[in-house]
């Protein structure tokens, strides 16, 4: 397939994109149910034509065509064939195309799944997905098409950036946009409820697994990024709260806001009007991002060069931002709900102190990302927004999230007392006590970490003892033995359980991140053959050495680590040259721990022959990493969890709780 | 239409977005304007690369300045090191309106003599110490970048990235009305 | 529904016991700081980190000057420490950097003028929500209070216990 016929099929898709826009209205305007079913055959379609763009693009890329403008922009012949693909969304054009394919596949997938069901809403869902098919196709056939040609045919392309040469960064990614692309799901859902006024909690029953999806593969996009740049950037840290990565983290705070609130609509009818604003906000910071990163506005090592697909992009999100807040607030009446919390001390307060916190962490990062700008057009001065404004902002409101679920897992629904609160609280704060004593006692000093290390200590407490009563009481009940005891609760109640997972895994998130506020820090220079002293550490330095890894030439400096007169490991710390780049790359050694990550950045090569090493001593990274693990197992119990039926909220009706 | 404050409240907090990216458009972000414009230029002594002598700033004052950083191991310096020697050659040699200095940041002696050499370079060179005291008092963020110094030892102008003849002319003729009319004062 | 069951039921030691050992278990792969008064040197490497780390790297733009290995990070860095050698204050080292390099240098905005808005702008508008939210959550709460669906105030009627039970069979069954 030649790059000519994946452009006929991206202008085809386009074609069947705008069917999908306009045709499930009219089979709504005339009561034609055909009609519809067409425009979800259409979505499907969509597909089909998209993939094979992709298929193209893929094609040229493995076969190294660089008459192709992307092909050659972004790749080599020397370039491993994993990277050659990864090289896709390696580019601003591709990675739309990618993007694309990616809203095809879900959309596809709503057609087929939900024939029969939500007929209501399902047509305007269709239509929903297809205005943002048009607005992406429309921007690959003209600013940003990926298959665009050029003559002469380059004999050479100019190489995939080094950096992106990572495991993590083929991953990361796709992650990434199966993320941001999931919340347009809900996002349509909530679209079509609004366009018919079925304003039940149909939406956010029918998406909870979507939601929980997209939150997921978000969250471990951002992990795999932070992990990229711990390994592969070489400054030792895996947040840099850089535009690029505030712009990914936004509407994962709101989408990890609307994820809990959504239970607030679901068990108790509350919210109904806040989640269409989460949801709307969710989708377009999510838009946001792609605009951040593709428009050049904001000074970020991640973002592709300025095009003109920004403006389209600006214009995109407040359109509909604009179109979707109308339509919210024609309903708004509708949706009102006279529920509220019935006391303050209860389980639906502190859902609300939850979003409060998310939303004001939101709120904090967009004002830190766009303030630059801000200031500039204010004052007329450049200035600088990074990590200690954020961390000192953040930090707090974080632990209080921290500790808030713990708080939320003791308290009741409805109706709580200071009386409970207090007896139940005995035990957790005593954890969080004992936690702080012997921090202290370790050497840690830094109240942050303190307060983290309370707030986790407090929180995993709850945890450990809720869980453990609920199985006592299931083995008493059923005469199970403990494990199946334990997998009974569990299964009992997938979406509680699996949310105790995931705040495990937010737990030992917690516990790595405090890691950063005691690391420790060392440059040394050392004489081939001596030895230098990186607190409890030795380092002996052996001798450089060169070799070949994939394109990659390094050159490595041979160091043997000692601690207490013991050889723990031999690290090779490097620099990497790669033929398509001129400048040098790190390659860090890590010996990672329980305690604390090694890591051992090679920053210069001497002329007397000596290395000049950095050495960074980064406490309880790896419990970070836990967070991998954690999340998907309780994103795996917890989409198990199949919500009662719509019927339900009869109960509720039943109370009429005024 | 939609009667309610809110709605209204929400459409202008998404029109004042849409305008402060749609002012992103207008500026770059990575361009910081110097503070050091309009100032007086920091004054220094340093050795010929040569070793044929030394020169201090303040002691050129009366004649504007071209305060050229440059680095053999910088790229866009190639470019711009024959329109720098041309410069010296035309404004200084011939008709003595103007100095020409370049200072050699991150350097050692031999690779910024052999890299003047390679592209003839006459004018006065000089490389800046090891823990870059004068880079570091012009503020410097990368080579080539280059001061424009009037004759009265105020900075008119920072350049960064390699110079074009059009912008050492236009400086020229700009330091030239300053001194005529000094009550202006330029920005960045 | 036994809300006071922790503090009551048999599993109670059993659960300190597990909570301190996990604590101590948590607490035991801490590295312990060096608890022997650091030299001076070291002292002086610690505030130079410091300081370092609250400065932007001009080159790179993304760290800091303290996580760069570009060469004006390095002598900023041979800066920073000379300055500190001199007996200089950490506000005159920041002070030296933003005349030459401007504000832009500093990685978070000095708390004044336009500054001030990023610095207070999050808490108040946090405040602000959170005040309104509880404040009308306080008074739909004091509501439900005044008119109570069934008996006296403090009573519970019929349908309240009904509502009870109910609501404390879904706690059980689930969230």
């Amino acid at each position: 397939m030649t790059p000519t016929i994946g452009y006929i099929f991206l202008t085809a898709a386009l074609a069947v994109s705008l069917y999908g826009v306009f045709v499930p209205h009219l089979g709504v305007v005339r009561n034609n149910w055909n009609l519809i079913r067409s425009a979800q055959f259409a979505t499907i379609l969509n597909l089909v034509f998209v993939l094979a763009a992709s298929a193209a693009l893929v094609q040229a890329f493995v076969g190294d065509d660089f008459g192709v403008v992307f092909v050659w922009e972004n790749s080599s012949s020397d370039l491993p064939l994993f990277y050659k693909v990864s090289a896709f969304w390696g580019g601003m054009d591709g990675s739309l195309l990618f993007w694309e394919v990616v809203l095809a596949g879900m959309s596809a997938l709503v057609a087929y799944l939900y024939q029969r069901t939500n007929r209501e809403v399902i047509p305007y869902v269709i239509v929903t997905l297809n205005i943002i098919h048009v607005f992406l196709l429309l921007l690959l056939v003209t600013y940003s098409n990926p298959l665009a040609t050029q003559l002469p045919v380059p004999l050479e392309g100019r190489g995939l950036n080094p950096l992106l040469q990572h495991p993590a960064m083929v991953y990361h990614p796709p992650m990434l946009y199966l993320g941001y692309i999931g919340f347009s799901i809900p996002f349509a859902f909530a679209m079509g409820s609004l366009v018919r006024g079925k304003l039940d909690n149909e939406w956010v029953v029918t998406t909870r697994r979507w939601t929980l999806f997209a939150w997921y593969f978000l969250t471990m996009g951002q992990m795999l990024g932070g992990q990229w740049a711990y390994e592969e950037l070489g400054w030792g840290g895996y947040w840099a709260w850089d535009p690029v990565e505030n712009a990914a983290f936004m509407p994962w705070l709101t989408g990890t806001a609307f994820l809990h609130s959504v239970m607030l609509q679901e068990k108790r009818n509350m919210m109904k009007v806040w989640n269409m604003v989460l949801i709307i906000v969710t989708f377009s910071l999510s838009i946001l991002g792609t605009f951040i990163v593709r428009s050049g506005v904001l000074n970020s090592v991640h973002a592709f060069a300025q095009s003109e697909v920004g403006p389209a992009f600006l214009i995109f999100i407040a359109l509909a931002m604009v179109v979707a807040f109308t339509l919210l607030f024609k309903r708004i009446k509708l949706l009102e709900s006279r529920h509220t919390a019935e006391n303050l001390i209860s389980k639906e307060s502190s859902f609300l102190l939850n979003n409060l916190l998310f939303v004001g962490i939101a709120f904090t990062v967009f004002l830190g990302t766009v303030f630059p700008l801000l200031a500039e057009a204010i004052r007329g001065t450049k200035l600088s927004v990074q990590g200690p404004f954020f961390n000192t902002i953040a930090a707090p409101l974080g632990i209080a999230l921290l500790a808030l679920i713990g708080v939320c897992t003791l308290i009741a629904w409805r109706h709580s007392s200071w009386r409970f609160l207090v007896r139940n609280f005995r035990i957790p704060l005593g954890g969080a006590l004992v936690a702080v004593g012997f921090s202290f006692a370790m050497g840690v000093t830094h109240g942050g970490a303190l307060a983290v290390f309370a707030a986790a200590a407090f929180t995993a407490t709850v945890l450990t003892l809720d869980f453990s009563k609920a199985v006592i009481v299931r083995k008493h009940q059923g005469d199970y033995a403990w494990p199946e005891a334990a997998l009974q609760t569990v299964m009992r109640n997938q979406q509680r359980y699996g949310g105790m997972v995931l705040h495990w895994g937010v737990v030992f998130v917690f516990i790595g991140l405090a890691g950063n506020y005691f690391s420790r820090e060392y440059n040394l220079t050392i004489p081939q053959g001596r030895t230098a002293t990186a607190g409890e550490y030795q380092l002996l330095f052996k001798g450089f050495k060169s070799y070949q890894e994939n394109n990659a030439q390094l050159r490595a400096a041979e160091i043997e680590l000692y601690r207490d007169g013991e050889l723990l490991e031999t690290l090779l710390p490097a620099q990497s040259k790669y033929p398509t780049s001129a400048e040098p790359l790190t390659e860090v050694a890590i010996r990672r721990t329980i305690a604390h990550d090694f890591y051992l950045a090679m920053a210069s090569e001497n002329e007397d022959g000596s290395v000049t090493l950095r050495v960074l001593i980064n406490p309880l990274v790896v419990w970070a990493w836990m967070g991998f693990p954690l999340f998907t197992l309780g994103v795996g119990i917890a989409i198990l969890y199949k919500p009662k039926s719509l019927r339900e909220p009869a109960l509720e009706r039943q109370y009429g709780v005024a | 239409m939609i009667r309610s404050w809110k709605f209204w409240g929400v459409l202008s907090a998404i029109g004042a977005v849409v305008a402060l990216f749609a002012y992103g458009f207008t500026v770059d972000p990575k361009l910081v304007p110097s503070p050091l414009v309009g100032k007086p230029a920091a004054d220094f002594t340093v050795q010929q690369l040569n070793g044929e002598g030394a020169l201090t700033l303040s002691d050129l004052q009366g004649t504007p300045v071209l305060l050229n950083f440059w680095a053999s191991w910088c790229v866009a310096c190639r470019d711009e090191a024959a329109i720098l020697q041309e410069a010296h050659l035309l404004y200084d040699v011939a008709q003595n309106r103007l100095r020409v200095i370049g200072v050699a940041i991150q350097d050692t002696p031999e690779k910024a003599l052999a890299f003047a050499e390679r592209f003839g370079k006459t004018y006065f060179l000089a490389l800046d110490d090891e823990a870059g005291t004068i880079g570091l008092d012009y503020g410097l963020y990368g080579v080539p970048e280059t001061f424009f110094i009037d004759a009265g030892g105020r900075i008119q102008y920072k350049q960064v990235g390699a110079v074009t003849r059009e912008l050492i002319r236009t400086m020229l003729d700009e330091m030239a009305d300053e001194m005529a009319s000094p009550k202006q004062e330029k920005g960045s | 529904m036994n809300h006071g069951s922790w503090a009551l039921s048999t599993p109670r030691l059993r659960a300190v016991f597990i909570i301190m050992a996990l604590v101590l278990l948590a607490g035991a792969v801490f590295v312990p700081a060096a608890s022997v008064p650091a030299a001076d040197d070291e002292a002086l490497e610690r505030r130079v980190l410091e300081i370092t780390d609250q400065l932007r790297c001009p080159t790179c733009q993304a760290i800091s000057v303290k996580d760069s290995a570009a060469g004006f990070s390095r002598q900023i860095t041979g800066k920073v420490r000379a300055m500190l050698k001199e007996g200089q204050s950490e506000d005159e080292i920041k002070a030296f950097f933003v005349a030459r390099y401007g504000e832009w240098i500093l990685r978070a905005p000095k708390k004044q003028g336009v500054g001030l808005i990023l610095w207070l702008l999050p808490g108040l508008a946090i405040a602000a929500v959170g005040g309104w939210v509880g404040y009308v959550a306080f008074r739909a709460s004091r509501r439900g209070e005044d008119e109570p669906e069934g008996g006296r105030h403090g009573e519970i009627g019929e349908a309240e216990r009904d509502r009870i039970e109910r609501d404390l069979r879904r706690f059980e069954e689930g969230f």
